[in-house]
């Protein structure tokens, strides 16, 4: 189209001067596909793209449901909260013995790393979200987690919330009888046995400033594989 | 003196570190994490090793600082993780067994005193061969 323009205004020219004219416009194209290249590249900066197994980054980004749980000091835990500064947010319960307090050692040596000095990931925050609320009050939840990290931030709420954001972000959780492994299909009242355990969405979950979710992570973890993650998702992220 | 403490420590560290050993079953690195003062459960890992040609099972555990002892086995299934108890766990002959984060573990219940990083706990372990090892898992930071 370009060249059906030029021609068109350069008609009487003689043939070498619409070859030089030719010459040039071809050459102005070709620059200009590079610069674009180039600002592609420069915008991109976390280019080749991640790929790792067990890593589901969503673009765009999720609208987390609305929130109404409770904090381990007691506090309102909404959206807001979650706005400003990334969050990890990791699901559990405090009588579990073996994965829950791996994740959570793992997380707070993830904390401790030197790639995480910045500023803006000493503001970072790690959710642990308990959907145990039968057994895990406020009171347990804060000097569990804190143990970890005084950072850590210990969440649940009434169960038919949990229940809620459950299944609106498609992270799923349930009782089971450790005896025979048979779920207690019921979340909504405390199962009738003297002890249960939790059966529950095992990944991690990365949460954008803005307080959308922008990917999850399923483990193992690993303090350089969720690094990783953690800066990529930081580099491809703009306001 | 510089010597003498080196072989008080280096004697120190093999009592701590010794293999338990009954007949061809030992027991190695055993080892509870630290865990917040409020944890109501603890896990505890270690590798078992039978070097018999039969295989044995491992059928209980009891510790004094525990009220009971359970084996317990987490999974992970299309991204739920999973518990439950084991009755027992099989180690085949010749080969070994490793209760590590993740998996199979021992889940000590109803603690009688915290236990903090350094600790040695003693736990014994009851074989399908009536053998009774005991160990000393040290408390990991």
């Amino acid at each position: 189209m370009i060249t059906d323009a030029a021609e068109s205004r350069i008609t009487p020219a003689p043939l070498c001067t619409r070859r030089r004219i030719l010459i040039a416009i071809l050459a102005i194209a070709i620059l200009e596909l590079m610069a674009g290249i180039w600002i592609f590249i420069a915008e991109n900066p976390s280019a080749p793209p991640i790929d790792l197994p067990g890593l589901t980054i969503f673009s765009p980004p999720e609208r987390l449901p609305e929130l109404d749980l409770v904090d381990h000091n007691q506090q309102v835990f909404a959206n807001n909260r979650l706005r400003g500064h990334w969050t990890l947010a990791a699901l559990g319960y405090t009588s579990c013995p073996d994965f829950c307090p791996t994740t959570l050692s793992e997380m707070a040596r993830l904390f401790e790393q030197p790639a995480l000095s910045s500023t803006e990931a000493k503001t970072t925050r790690l959710i642990f979200i308990s959907v145990d609320p039968y057994r895990d009050t406020p009171e347990q939840l804060a000097s569990y987690v804190t143990y970890f990290n005084p950072g850590f931030l210990g969440i649940t709420g009434d169960a038919g919330k949990l229940q809620q954001l459950n299944h609106d972000l498609d992270i799923p959780y349930g009782y089971a009888d450790p005896e025979t492994g048979d779920p207690i299909r019921d979340v909504l009242h405390k199962p009738a046995l003297d002890t249960y355990v939790v059966d529950h969405y095992s990944g991690l979950l990365f949460i954008d400033p803005q307080g959308e979710l922008v990917a999850t992570l399923l483990p193992p973890f690993g303090i350089e594989r969720t690094l990783q993650v953690f800066q990529h998702l930081r580099n491809q992220y703009q306001d | 003196m510089k010597y003498f403490t080196r072989i008080t420590l280096f004697g120190l560290m093999t009592l701590v570190f010794a293999q338990s050993r009954a007949g061809d079953i030992t027991v190695q690195d055993a080892w509870i994490p630290e865990a917040p003062p409020t944890a109501k459960v603890l896990a505890c890992y270690l590798s078992i090793d039978n070097q018999s040609d039969a295989a044995v099972m491992l059928e209980s555990a009891a510790s004094g600082d525990f009220g009971s002892i359970e084996i317990h086995a987490s999974e992970i299934h299309d991204g739920m993780m999973h518990m439950h108890k084991e009755h027992h766990l099989t180690i085949d002959a010749r080969s070994s067994l490793k209760l590590q984060q993740g998996g199979y573990h021992l889940m000590l219940m109803n603690k009688k005193k915290t236990l903090s990083a350094g600790d040695l706990i003693d736990i014994e372990l009851h074989f399908s061969n009536d053998e009774v090892i005991h160990v000393k898992a040290e408390v990991r930071k």
